[in-house]
């Protein structure tokens, strides 16, 4: 009975001194900002250490209580949610802080596609996250500038958007004429580039004539391929010739060549000739009779 | 032979003897000059504490498993896209992002709890890799461990992009964290945190590209 006594009073003491060891308090800075400098201040008498726990980075200090432990520029970067923990031989003492994060300096841009066919509504896609210097992201509403040129074309369009917790975008038509748009986001001083190759869409009102009619067959070939805008559709797109007469079906694929796709069909008396490319039909030839 | 010599030639032949024999030993104890009385006290304090030290044990014992099996299941992920615009979140892409997202915080809890950075690899990439990357460099720098058992994440999507390739979540997560100095608790709290992440797809998943924590209440 003596002897619990005795632990009891042991553990009171323990107590005793832990809540003694308390004596030691920390100011943290209320409005800290990523990359700045800013001051921890410590109460108390003697020594410990002082762990700052944050989103990315952890720092570890020994400290004299009592004194001020300075966080130079630079040296702590993670915005968010911080914890100071203050530790001295057996007993620890933990605060919470937060540190913002600093004016917008960096922008990730996404745009999409890559490759994206002309005069299409709404089809290129800019979206810009918007971070500090250290990789945080910048929460407060922030305006971004997103335009969209031709080389060389001066007039393209342009609007400006603030960013919602941290993200901007904004959706774009392509322009009538294929080539490369130039897709800029701007925030303050920063800007990033993107490049967005416009294509020539479906071609548009595709014809097609008989070149020569031998007793080896008949060649066709199509007038140049453009599409509704007059932009030339790209070499190497199929253009689809189909001849059905009384013996059935041909079909010919040819790829665009210069502009033009060209096809030998087999010789017929009585043959009608059609032309498609993708879901595009073009016009329709009758060879061998009267018409 | 010297007292403490006898003495320890005793407690050895104590441990290898069986009970029965353990009075000899007292006795022998007695004769080499040594106090009997508080070595009667002490055995007497450890059987009756011998109970409340098995009991003990076993608690904590089982309250590793479940930390292990805290970390070891996936947090319960509760997504609402009734806000998130320009486009709609649909099923699939839903349960995707629900599965992908809980899978990255579990890659979270062990690769903090562990300092195993190639834990995150799978779930995470860009600044969000980066700067968890860079935190257990410094947490094994300092000598620090971060425990988490993760009570699960109310997430809402706000943004989710025309292509489908980019989604935005806020998320208020219900975390108990303990920050360890070796094997010491140093930090010990409960709290509802509120994060702000965006996602991109993948090559199979989506992965957590920025993972920021905005000011919650704790």
């Amino acid at each position: 009975m003596r002897t619990l006594r005795f632990l009891a009073l042991m553990v009171a003491i323990g107590c005793l001194a832990a809540s003694s060891g308390q004596a030691q308090e920390l100011r943290l800075p209320q409005n800290g900002v990523a990359g700045q400098a800013m001051t921890v201040g410590t109460t108390g008498s003697g020594e410990g250490t002082l762990y700052l726990v944050g989103p990315g980075q952890v720092l570890k200090r020994q400290v004299q209580f009592g004194s001020d432990v300075q966080i130079k520029a630079g040296e702590l970067q993670s915005a968010g949610r911080w914890l100071a923990i203050l530790r001295a031989s057996s007993n620890s003492r933990s605060q919470a802080f937060w540190v913002r994060p600093g004016p917008p300096e960096n922008l990730s841009f996404l745009a999409r596609p890559s490759r994206v066919p002309v005069a299409r509504p709404g089809v290129i896609s800019g979206i810009a996250v918007v971070f500090d210097g250290f990789q945080n992201l910048v929460l407060s509403p922030t305006a971004v500038k997103f335009s969209l040129s031709m080389d060389g074309a001066g007039a393209g369009v342009s609007e400006t958007v603030a960013s919602r917790d941290g993200v901007a975008w904004v959706n774009s038509s392509s322009a009538r004429k294929a080539g490369p748009a130039q897709f800029v986001a701007t925030a303050g001083d920063t800007s990033v580039r993107r490049v967005v190759q416009q294509v020539a869409s479906d071609p548009c009102n595709l014809r097609m004539h008989v070149v020569e009619r031998n007793k080896n067959g008949v060649i066709v070939e199509t007038d140049p391929v453009r599409d509704c805008t007059s932009n030339p559709v790209p070499d190497g797109t199929i253009v689809t010739f189909t001849q059905t007469d009384s013996r059935g079906r041909s079909t010919v694929d040819a790829r665009i060549k210069k502009g033009i796709a060209r096809a030998v069909l087999p010789s017929a008396d009585n043959a009608v000739i059609t032309v498609a490319s993708g879901v595009v039909l073009g016009n329709e030839l009758h060879v061998g009779d009267s018409r | 032979m010297t007292p403490s010599l006898a003495w320890f030639k005793n407690a050895i032949l104590q441990r290898a003897r069986p009970q029965t024999a353990r009075k000899e030993s007292v006795k022998a104890r007695q004769v080499s000059g040594h106090r009997l009385q508080p070595c009667r006290k002490t055995s007497k304090i450890g059987r009756a504490l011998a109970p409340v030290i098995v009991v003990t044990l076993s608690l904590s014992g089982g309250l590793i498993l479940v930390e292990h099996t805290h970390a070891d299941a996936k947090p319960t992920v509760q997504l609402n896209v009734d806000h998130a615009t320009p486009r709609e979140v649909n099923d699939t892409v839903q349960q995707a992002v629900i599965r992908d997202y809980s899978a990255a915080w579990q890659a979270l809890v062990l690769a903090l709890a562990d300092n195993k950075p190639a834990a995150l690899s799978d779930n995470f990439i860009g600044f969000a890799q980066d700067k968890l990357t860079q935190r257990i460099k410094d947490q094994q720098r300092a000598g620090l461990r971060t425990r988490i058992i993760d009570r699960g994440h109310k997430v809402d999507a706000v943004f989710y992009s025309t292509e489908g390739a980019t989604i935005e979540l806020r998320d208020t997560a219900t975390l108990e964290t303990q920050i360890l100095d070796g094997d010491t608790v140093i930090h010990s709290e409960r709290a509802q945190l509120q994060y702000y992440v965006i996602m991109t797809g993948a090559e199979d998943r989506w992965k957590v590209r920025v993972l920021e924590s905005g000011s919650g209440q704790e």
